[in-house]
């Protein structure tokens, strides 16, 4: 495993995918202090810095996709998977340290955007204002769904041989992921009752708002099911802490905790069975 | 006779699609194992097995004695290196940070040796260029270095001059001659590519729709080969009983068809065969090629 890590980051070191990905995080923490910045100097916006430290969560689901199907993808492109088993590494090995290499990128990703975002928000908005454990504990949460975003991932790079398919997988899946969260959280948001505005006297055009029940308004049942969808989605849940509408950050860890598990469990059994070219 | 690799009954099925049927091979330590067969008989769903990419359908093989089953084959697999079709190596890495990274991969202590390896295959003066701007004879060489990173005892060279131009084989074919006096290493290679193989081979296997049809020595191959005598026969079981008496080596083909392997004076061996009242109906004498062997083998095979 030691081996297969270590070969796995000499290789990231000379990888335009990683420097680019890298890149991306910086690029994303400076764009967002400027745009910000003019806001302030415009508008005189005031800005959270701990509200931007939480921003790249709702995006970086989608870079790390991209990432995952590139740096683990050429290993079938190329072959050099095949070359790992025929010198006699294990399968399991194979597949958790490319699942430690991709998790550790992202992670690090992220953790580069937190400093630039500290280092110039800071200066430019002000002092975080946030409790630091709520803080920490939020970041924490948004850790472990970028190691569950990447735990996904890397079940669909290593287990589709193609390259090009498991991109368009990886990619299409995150956007549905991202649509399927906000479609809950909207059904969510509906409320019990709708104001609707009557004519009570068509000549003088008086009217008065009655309350009616929403269609739209999910069941009890609904509602659980909804939120459940919202919670074990990792889209869904990084919204709701970038949102930080009140997320049960608990529950959420447990959900990216048992998807970590089943995706590594399920994808380290079927490796372990394919039948490679 | 110490075996390398050592195959039993092994069978590979792609859903209704045999692969490889009960198949039989031996490649003994120190020789340089040449796979024949036409494309599509098995030759890479062999190795793939061997290599431990894909599980037998039944049966079994034992590198160095290690069955595949055993939890201590992907030890055994630490002395193989092999090619599997085209090299595995990223294209876009140098030669050198390709070599770097198997010497990480099989844990080598110092990576002094990647220098000497890439000299050893010709790509010492290559500097920093990428893999991707390689030619395929490049590439190849760059593979077999990969495959020497783990000092192997055990090379494995799945179609290693495909697609080369006559320079590339020429290099391919003294490399392979080279790691074999020089280094001892037990190579088997695949190939349709007869003539090329019989320049490098010491003992062959000829596979035939996923079933080794024969295995045979160099040595055995060319007394088989160089001087054969085809006779037609009436009385085939006398002439079967005359060759066993005098430890002639012989081949009985059909009914009237007998063929005796080496080197003899024609007219001498038909007044022997008269002195015994063994008449013949037919005779001549047949120089064959690698390539003829094998077609025969074939023919046979599918006459079966």
């Amino acid at each position: 495993m030691i081996r297969l890590l270590n070969a796995g980051f000499t290789r990231l070191r000379k990888n335009k995918v990683f420097w680019t990905f890298l890149v991306f995080s910086i690029g994303l923490a400076l764009f967002m202090c400027y745009t910000q910045w003019l806001d302030v100097n415009k508008y005189g916006k005031v800005i959270e810095v701990e509200q931007l430290m939480l921003n790249y969560s709702t995006v970086i689901g989608m870079a790390s996709a991209i990432f995952t199907s590139i740096f683990l993808g050429i290993e079938y492109f190329d072959g050099t998977l095949r070359n790992k088993i025929s010198i006699g590494h294990n399968r399991a090995n194979i597949y958790l340290s490319n699942l430690v290499i991709v998790s550790l990128v992202s992670l690090m990703a992220y953790i580069i955007f937190l400093v630039v975002i500290v280092v110039l928000g800071i200066p430019l908005f002000g002092k975080i204002t946030m409790s630091l454990t709520v803080l920490f504990k939020l970041i924490g949460c948004i850790f472990i769904t970028i190691i569950t975003y990447s735990s996904i991932f890397t079940f669909i790079t290593m287990l589709i041989s193609n390259q090009t398919i498991s991109t368009i997988i990886n990619i299409v899946l995150t956007v549905v992921l991202m649509i399927g969260a906000l479609t809950c959280f909207s059904i969510l948001s509906e409320t019990e009752y709708i104001q609707k505005g009557q004519i009570t006297n068509a000549d003088t055009m008086e009217f008065k708002y009655i309350e009616e029940p929403n269609p739209f308004y999910p069941s009890e049942n609904a509602r659980k099911i909804y939120q459940f969808l919202a919670d074990v989605n990792p889209a869904g849940q990084m919204y709701q802490i970038a949102g930080r509408i009140k997320p049960n950050l608990a529950k959420i860890s447990l959900y990216s905790l048992a998807n970590i598990v089943i995706f590594t469990g399920i994808g380290l059994r079927l490796f372990k069975k394919k039948e490679l070219k | 006779m110490e075996l390398v690799l050592e195959t039993n009954n092994l069978l590979k099925k792609y859903k209704n699609f045999k692969a490889l049927t009960n198949l039989n091979m031996h490649i003994e330590k120190g020789s340089i194992y040449g796979l024949i067969g036409k494309n599509g008989a098995g030759k890479t769903t062999l190795i793939r097995i061997i290599c431990g990419l894909q599980e037998p359908t039944s049966g079994n093989y034992t590198i160095y004695g290690i069955k595949n089953d055993s939890r201590a084959i992907s030890s055994v697999r630490k002395r193989m290196g092999a090619i599997i079709e085209s090299p595995s190596i990223y294209e876009d890495l140098s030669a050198k940070d390709n070599l770097l990274i198997q010497a990480q991969l099989v844990g080598m202590p110092s990576f002094e040796e990647i220098d000497d390896l890439l000299k050893l295959v010709g790509l010492e003066n290559i500097g920093k260029k990428k893999v991707k701007q390689f030619s395929l004879g490049m590439k190849q060489r760059l593979g077999i270095a990969m495959a020497l990173v783990t000092n192997p005892d055990f090379l494995i060279l799945d179609e290693p001059i495909n697609g080369l131009d006559p320079q590339g084989i020429i290099e391919i074919r003294e490399l392979i001659l080279k790691l074999n006096k020089e280094k001892r290493i037990t190579i088997l290679i695949s190939s349709h590519y007869l003539d090329e193989l019989s320049k490098v081979a010491t003992h062959y296997g000829f596979l035939d729709k996923g079933f080794i049809i024969k295995e045979i020595s160099k040595e055995e191959l060319i007394k088989r080969m160089n001087h054969k005598l085809i006779l037609k026969v009436d009385k085939l079981e006398e002439f079967v009983k005359y060759f066993e008496e005098k430890n002639m080596p012989y081949e009985v083909i059909d009914k009237k068809t007998i063929y005796v392997y080496g080197n003899y004076n024609l007219s001498k061996f038909i007044k022997e065969l008269a002195k015994r009242n063994l008449e013949v109906d037919e005779i001549h004498e047949q120089e064959e090629s690698l390539e003829n062997y094998y077609m025969n083998l074939i023919r046979g095979n599918a006459n079966d």
